[in-house]
């Protein structure tokens, strides 16, 4: 069939090609909705989803090379360490007004790229984490981009019910109330700081589901994938795709993945394409909070001015 | 507020009033936890609520609008009602992913949320967001919260002020149906009319003092208040 | 000796926290909102500076001068087309904190496209010649450093304390509705405070750029550390500013010194994850604000 659409498309159409995108949309279709509960649902603007991404991924790796744990272990034990570094942020900052925790997401970003790279004798500093095995899942060795593409699919659609479950739920309805109004919210009886906390965690743990998926799909991890940069990139995704709802991200996240993409097929030198992709995504944040601050399926519009 | 000594009982509408920077914000901010005094303490019953955080003070019945109509905009009427309802075992993750027990309760909260809105008049506002009512609906929607917290004492800073006649008179029926369930209920107003409707008990504050209290009707003519409002 | 040495670099790079600091502070109290692109405007001053010298061949004096003014002149421009639209349409504090990343992200790669991620630097020749002080030595370029600096804060101390236009700027921090209600024009204020801080931003750029070298992710790290010694000092105060600037630099030396290298860039967020549960005010700042009615 491949070969069928390829004629018809009139370009070289690879079957791994198509995967390897699949796999791509999938890990950061986790991360733009694992930063739009924060983002969307609760109003906490962060930068530092990388940095959650990367604990993912750095836990999970080394659990997988040293410890060669199974696979659905590695990924629990990632999305609770992360879960609990996410403490580190959100119990000195998240009493205090958005500003001062996107500072806190800020600095937290910045030094766990630091910390990546300086501490070499656990994560090999700027030399990385290589020879990540493959995921044996359920005694199936996932080695053929094919297979990965199928266990990233099925990881990101168990994400989505699990956070749509979230959403939809009474504690999705007081996210959204903090979102509105935090004060209002406490007025009701809602522990809104104590909330804010588990959203947080929470957050951090699917961003590092994302990271164990990155890290065995591309078997090496090295500091230069979790950056600032990164962060900035995710939280495009849920701004662009639109905030506040399930569509957003998914969308924010397949459109930012297979743009890069597109315009390396027109043949844009490799080295500058990287900065006409990202002053073109700055660009379209920018528009977008001039015209449609919601993005372009989202619900949230990160409020009005009171 | 300087030297406030009040005492408030079940089954009571006490009015605050007094003139602008009197100090009965405040004194509702400081009941229900919101902004911190120097000194003094408060009590609901046995349970004292000096040093708690204001949705600690909720949950433990003493609930309050604000001046400046607070509720969750983009969230539909329906929505707001429904946050306000105690005891959700949804409110918490496990359960929220898991789905446990969650069906029966919202039925129930639905149920409940209906005839809240049918009370306050709102039912056909149930499903837009709470952006688009009127300022007086807005005013309706977060009264309503109130009573759907079933709570023991209802703090309003400022029900009828700014609102059209219709809803005022809603407004004001309520706060009476308020009296005759047995809440206790305190409300800080400029709109003297609605005072004299509703109220049992006037107090009124000066510069952060108590000047005086009692029924409304003598307490209101007396010629230190008029100076006050007028001085 | 060592000690000294790592002092006296601690206090010429806390002097030049201190002034990212200060720029930065001046325009958050003054127009409550995180003006990310600040790390930008840091940046630009520093190019700009290489630019008019090693580009169009100005003497070092006249194009450090004009890229300064220069720098000014995009901090008024950010606010002027930009940020002032963006309050016209009644943009939250969160849409602003967006569009300032966004506009961040422009300016970072258009600087990227231009000049190529190369890392330039502004002093070709050695830093100046080096003099013994104390024990120590320092550098020319670092005793200009600290001049510029010392100058600086007071200027700016002394223009918000004494001047006209430096009262209706604190006004305006203090109680903006208020200063309205006077007939205080505040987008003129918030024009000329962008202009400040942006001018500010521009000089510590350079001094960046004298002491080390230039790249288009340079105002990023001195951003960060100028915002934590903002916090730690207390946003909106003068001497916190530079209290916090000082203090950074001091902590920083003191990681140099005494820690192991992967936790040099840790301690900067630990001493702010500190301050934040420990002490929010700072040093000398007003409490930090917090959701209140």
């Amino acid at each position: 069939m491949a070969s069928l659409v390829s004629r018809y498309l009139g370009i070289r159409f690879d079957m791994d090609y198509a995967f390897h995108l699949i796999v791509l949309i999938s890990i950061y279709a986790i991360l733009a909705v694992s930063l739009d509960l924060l983002v969307g649902q609760t109003g906490l603007v962060s930068i530092s989803q990388a940095a959650f991404y990367a604990a993912g991924a750095y836990i999970g790796a080394i659990l997988a090379v040293g410890l060669r744990a199974p696979f659905l272990i590695e990924v629990l034990a990632a999305m609770l360490g992360a879960a609990l570094i996410s403490l580190l942020v959100s119990i000195p900052s998240i009493h205090l007004r958005g500003d001062y925790f996107f500072i806190a997401t800020f600095a937290f970003q910045l030094v766990v790229t630091s910390l990546l790279n300086n501490w070499v004798t656990v994560t090999r500093g700027p030399l990385g984490l290589a020879g990540i095995s493959p995921v044996i899942l359920f005694g199936v060795r996932i080695e053929s981009s094919g297979k990965f593409a199928i266990l990233a699919v099925a990881a990101t659609a168990i994400s989505y019910v699990i956070v749509w479950r979230v959403v939809r739920s009474p504690f999705g309805r007081v996210m959204r109330a903090i979102r509105e109004d935090e004060l209002f919210a406490q007025s009701l009886g809602k522990n809104t700081q104590g909330m804010k906390v588990i959203v947080v965690a929470l957050s951090a743990a699917f961003a590092a589901v994302g990271g164990c998926l990155y890290a065995h799909y591309m078997t090496y991890i090295d500091p230069t994938n979790f950056t600032f940069t990164e962060s900035l990139l995710i939280l495009s995704m849920v701004v662009i795709g639109g905030a506040g709802s399930l569509i957003g991200p998914f969308v924010g996240a397949g459109v930012l993945v297979l743009l890069p993409e597109v315009l390396r097929l027109i043949g844009l030198p490799s080295n500058t394409a990287a900065n006409i992709r990202q002053l073109f995504y700055g660009g379209l944040l920018v528009t977008l909070m001039f015209l449609r601050p919601r993005g372009f399926f989202g619900k949230y519009g990160f409020g009005r001015k009171t | 507020m300087d030297g406030v000594a009040l005492t408030f009982d079940p089954g009571e509408i006490t009015a605050i009033v007094g003139p602008n920077g009197a100090g009965k914000s405040t004194l509702i901010n400081v009941l229900s936890g919101y902004v911190r005094p120097d000194r003094g303490q408060w009590y609901w019953g046995a349970t004292e609520l000096t040093k708690l955080p204001p949705f600690k003070i909720a949950r433990a019945g003493v609930t309050r609008t604000f001046q400046q109509v607070r509720v969750a905009n983009q969230v539909t009427v329906l929505d707001n009602l429904l946050l306000a309802f105690r005891g959700q075992k949804g409110e918490r993750l496990s359960n929220a992913i898991l789905g446990i027990g969650i069906r029966e309760q919202e039925k129930q909260n639905h149920e409940r949320a209906r005839e809240l809105l049918e009370l306050v008049g709102l039912e056909q506002q149930a499903l837009l967001p709470a952006e688009v009512l009127s300022f007086g609906q807005q005013k309706l929607v977060s009264i309503a919260c109130c009573l759907a917290m079933d709570p023991d004492v209802i703090m309003l800073d400022e029900p009828v002020s700014g609102v059209d006649y219709t809803l005022r008179s809603r407004i004001l029926a309520l706060l009476a149906q308020l009296r005759d369930r047995g809440k206790l209920t305190i409300f800080v107003e400029h709109d003297i009319t609605a005072v004299r409707e509703v109220a049992n008990r006037a107090v009124v504050m000066n510069a952060g003092k108590v000047l005086c209290q009692g029924q409304p009707g003598d307490i209101l003519r007396s010629p230190e208040v008029v100076e006050a409002f007028l001085g | 000796m060592l000690e000294r040495q790592l002092l006296l670099n601690a206090v010429v790079a806390g002097s030049t926290y201190s002034l990212v600091a200060l720029g930065f502070s001046v325009i958050y109290s003054v127009c409550r909102f995180f003006h990310f692109t600040h790390a930008a405007v840091i940046t630009c001053g520093a190019y700009l500076a290489w630019t008019f010298i090693f580009l169009v061949g100005l003497p070092p004096a006249v194009g450090i001068v004009l890229a300064v003014l220069c720098t000014a002149l995009l901090g008024a421009i950010l606010y002027g087309c930009f940020y002032h639209f963006l309050m016209l349409r009644q943009a939250s504090p969160l849409v602003m904190l967006l569009a300032s990343l966004g506009m961040y992200t422009v300016i970072q790669n258009a600087i990227s496209l231009a000049y190529g991620d190369v890392y330039r630097t502004l002093s070709p020749n050695a830093s100046f010649g080096s003099y013994p002080i104390l024990g120590a030595r320092i550098t020319g370029v670092q005793v200009a450093t600290l001049t510029a600096n010392v100058l600086l804060y007071g200027a700016i101390g002394w223009a918000l304390a004494r001047t006209k236009p430096g009262r209706i700027a604190r006004a305006v921090a203090n109680d903006r509705e208020l200063a309205n209600t006077y007939g205080i024009d505040e987008r003129l204020v918030f024009l000329v405070v962008f202009a400040v801080g942006s001018l500010l931003a521009g000089v510590a750029g350079i001094l960046i750029a004298f002491d080390g070298s230039i790249n288009p992710t340079m105002g990023f790290d001195a951003l960060l550390m100028g915002v934590v010694a903002a916090i730690i000092g207390g946003v909106g105060s003068i001497p916190g500013s530079v209290a916090g600037g000082f203090f950074i630099g001091f902590i920083q030396a003191f990681g140099v010194w005494k820690l192991p290298t992967e936790w040099q860039g840790g301690i900067v967020f630990i001493v702010l994850l500190a301050f934040l549960v420990f002490r929010p005010n700072g040093f000398f700042g007003k409490p930090l604000p917090r959701h209140t009615v």
